[in-house]
């Protein structure tokens, strides 16, 4: 039975972690929550534990071998480290995908691709980087080194946690407080409503169109491409703040993933609020090493697509997923090349004192070039994406009845997505919590049942896995 | 730590009041014995019923059975495909429709077996064959409501024992469930808007009905259904079973199941009873989606199997899985997996 955070198993595991996390003296309380995270990661493949595992010990002996190494044998270290992880992936990941691309004679694969490959894999190189560039000592203790790996709230889709902010965490002695478990709890109902009542209800009309693009027509692609912006950022945010809640509850502080990415201004600006844990690690470890913008244009501008045409393929094995990086790539280098003239476009509307109207503007165009992009990334293959962008001058039809919502469904979906974009463009903070803060007790208990009740009635409770899994 | 205890217990209140509903409409009846005998009473008295939310189809035919004084002429049994045919096909015909949504092999041989038990048995049964009805994992003990049928049809053709689970005491834990919740307040809302709280009998069919010869009538919203509708709801329902785990583990015939299947046949001819067979279209986009992704090719696999038992006993089958190769249009169906009256009656008709 996997242990999906919308699953019912989930409901009855988590609780009995808390409590027997708490009921462990602090020096074995690592035991316990590793123990958990092995459980929790086992309910899925339990075989792929050996592929973790092995990885696992190869990072944490390879942290320990490079700390008094120098020169060339740290590098080599290093060089290893990050050969067990890419390679890894590569196997996993990738190797079916080069093989068709490159018409290869060689075999195809068949194995399923590990939970959260995508995402430890990462997690782990950000150790050993941070260890050879001596920004963080290797740490001894193998399963506070594992937990770091495998801390079950973020094992399968992060946040990518660096080691300084999440493994001296596992030091700290966290004591039950009630007020911080009530705040982790919010969150988490918070993360459930986004992904059960809007993601999951949005998934059906987006696969309908998404899975058949030859039988659509503009009207119904139109909605679904919006509806698929609105699902992917409700079931990954949805995700993240179940898991940024869950350790919460626990004791832990997970970092930031999403800061209202929907209201950004440019394209740039997206990608320091969506997936912020991801953006980070590849400006750390990928784009500053290439030199960052302390280059001339042109290589600046090599360095920004090779950036954005590894993040597009790290979201997975297709040709969709690399147009969809280097689309990225090519809004930033454009916009930064045509930043001149767009200054000077604004600059009446700024001197008019009408700088609200140039900031709607701002989110909206970045609103549409994001959603985009989306195409490439929901489609099956790069056919589909082309097969939906074709159809997309067809207004003759009004297909909208093809997405199977009916007029109840969509009028609940819209009303839902509104409450959400309401209650988290209007909180003062990325922190909705912050909304009820100080507000009397009668409008904090309505609106936390409203929430329950209306996930209680409105959520899709078939255990759907979220969209982020697969990477 | 006490206000936190509070505050927890608090927001249990709306799971508390979910659980309270559950149990006091219990729409799938896990608490209490359903309304399964007072429809049989009016079916059996000749009147169309509505107002049935949930029921156990499996009860009802079983009391529809107990109630039945003489045998009737021609017998459908099949899954909710075969439920929308009705007696006027059958004219100068006497005839009751016991199909049973999401059918086993063992519901048939039950629902068989039930109509041998009682001498029942028709001149005539015509058996709708899902592809499903092969598949190893396709398995409930929901027979267990004619449990003397399975045993009595068991006994003449060595069946294996009937599927069967521990005692059902998890069933409990879905009074918790969220989905259960959802049920129950669709319920209540049907219940308001047919402004009753028992089955009752209904002069139109507007909010669906069971009919005096057991077949069923959707209800006008789903009768209602446009053609664009369907086309979304049949790419949805290949991506549904392309998809979910329900669907994507049949990959191979059960040779068991087969083998079952033509027992039961052999059973019906030896004992008087005319069989013939037909295969449950379903919509044509949805076939074509499944058959671009191979995913059709299991029930090519079954249709085989289900040709070879027909040869090999000599019995009449027609109609298609695929519902474009059965003659069937898109908008002759009420979703991807259920044919109009126009689409299934053609089927019926060949094979007669």
């Amino acid at each position: 039975m996997a242990l999906l955070f919308n699953s019912a198993g989930f409901a009855v595991f988590f609780p009995l972690v808390c409590l027997a996390y708490f009921a462990t003296p602090h020096p074995r309380r690592w035991i316990t929550l590793l123990v958990a995270s092995c459980i929790f990661y086992m309910a899925f493949i339990p075989a792929y534990i050996v592929v973790l595992a092995g990885l696992i010990l190869i990072d944490y002996t390879a942290a320990l071998a490079m700390e008094p190494a120098r020169g060339r044998r740290r590098r080599a270290i290093l060089v290893v480290s990050l050969a067990a992880n890419v390679g890894m992936l590569g196997l996993f990941k990738y190797y079916n995908f080069a093989v068709g691309a490159l018409h290869a004679p060689l075999p195809l694969v068949r194995w399923a691709l590990p939970l959260g490959l995508s995402f430890h894999t990462f997690q782990s190189m950000a150790y050993t980087i941070e260890v050879y560039r001596e920004r963080f000592p290797a740490e001894r203790h193998l399963g506070r080194y594992a937990l770091y790996v495998m801390f079950f709230p973020q094992l399968v889709a992060g946040p990518i946690e660096r080691p300084a902010h999440l493994l001296p965490q596992f030091l700290e002695r966290h004591a039950f407080d009630p007020e911080r478990a009530a705040d982790g709890l919010k969150l988490m109902a918070w993360g459930f409503f986004k992904k059960l009542v809007i993601a999951d209800g949005l998934s059906g009309a987006v696969d309908a169109v998404y899975t058949s693009p030859a039988t659509h027509h503009a009207a119904s692609i139109t909605a679904a491409t919006l509806f698929f912006a609105v699902q992917i950022y409700c079931d990954f945010s949805g995700y993240t703040d179940i898991a940024i809640g869950a350790a919460e509850v626990i004791g832990f502080r997970l970092v930031k993933n999403f800061s209202r990415p929907y209201l950004a201004r440019s394209i740039r600006e997206f990608w320091s609020r969506w997936h912020i844990s991801l953006s980070t690690w590849f400006r750390d470890y990928v784009y500053i090493p290439l030199g960052g913008n302390r280059v001339s244009p042109p290589r600046w501008a090599f360095n920004i697509l090779l950036t954005f045409l590894i993040s597009g393929l790290w979201h997975g094995a297709n040709w969709t997923f690399i147009v969809w990086g280097a689309l990225h790539g090519l809004y930033m280098v454009a916009g930064r090349a045509t930043e001149p003239i767009r200054r000077r476009w604004r600059a009446p509307f700024e001197h008019s004192g009408a700088t609200s109207i140039v900031r709607a503007g701002q989110i909206v165009t970045t609103f549409v070039l994001v959603s985009f992009g989306w195409v490439f990334f929901r489609a099956a293959s790069l056919g589909d994406a082309l097969t939906l962008l074709g159809r997309l001058g067809d207004w003759s039809i009004n297909d909208l009845d093809s997405l199977g919502l009916t007029h109840l469904q969509l009028l609940v979906l819209s009303l839902a997505t509104i409450v959400l974009f309401t209650i988290e463009f209007g909180a003062p903070t990325d922190d909705v919590r912050l909304l009820l803060g100080g507000r009397p007790v009668w409008v904090r208990w309505t609106a936390y049942y409203g929430l329950v009740t209306a996930v209680l009635l409105l959520g899709a409770f078939n255990a759907s896995k979220f969209i982020y899994f697969q990477f | 730590m006490r206000a936190f205890v509070t505050k927890l217990t608090l927001i249990f209140v709306p799971v508390a009041v979910m659980l309270a509903a559950n149990v006091f409409y219990d729409p799938v009846h896990i608490v209490r014995e359903g309304p399964e005998r007072d429809i049989a009473s009016m079916l059996i008295a000749g009147r169309r019923v509505g107002g049935i939310v949930n029921y156990d189809e499996r009860r009802l035919v079983a009391y529809c059975l107990q109630q039945m004084s003489q045998p009737r002429d021609v017998v459908v049994l099949g899954s909710s495909r075969a439920m929308q045919i009705r007696d006027d096909q059958f004219p100068g015909e006497t005839m009751f429709n016991a199909s049973v949504s999401t059918a086993t092999v063992a519901d048939l041989a039950a629902i068989i077996g039930e109509h041998a038990r009682r001498h029942l048995l028709p001149r005539r049964m015509i058996i709708e064959l899902d592809a499903t009805l092969l598949d190893r994992s396709n398995r409930s003990d929901l027979w267990r409501a004619m449990a003397s049928g399975y045993d009595e049809v068991r006994r003449a053709t060595g069946l294996p024992p009937g599927p069967t689970s521990a005692p059902r005491l998890d069933r409990f834990f879905v009074l918790l469930s969220p989905v259960y919740f959802q049920q129950t307040v669709r319920e209540i809302r049907a219940r308001r808007s047919l402004r009753t709280f028992q089955p009752f009998a209904v002069i139109s069919d507007d909010g669906g009905a069971v009919l005096p010869d057991g077949s069923r009538v959707y209800p006008r919203s789903v009768r209602d259904r446009t053609a664009a509708q369907l086309e979304g709801m049949a790419v949805a329902g290949a991506a549904l079973m392309r998809s979910d785990d329900r669907y994507t583990h049949f990959k191979k015939i059960d040779d068991e199941a087969a083998g079952e299947l033509a027992a039961l046949f052999a059973f019906l001819t030896s004992r008087g009873t005319d069989v013939a067979l037909f295969l449950g279209p379903l919509h044509p986009t949805m076939i074509g989606l499944l058959r671009e992704s191979g995913d059709y090719a299991v029930f090519e696999d079954a249709a085989r199997t289900y040709h070879a038992i027909a040869a090999q006993l000599h019995l009449p089958l027609g109609g298609s899985f695929d519902g474009a190769a059965a003659g069937c249009a898109g908008a002759e169906f009420y979703d991807p997996d259920h044919p109009r009256e126009p689409c299934v009656n053609r089927i019926v008709h060949a094979i007669q």
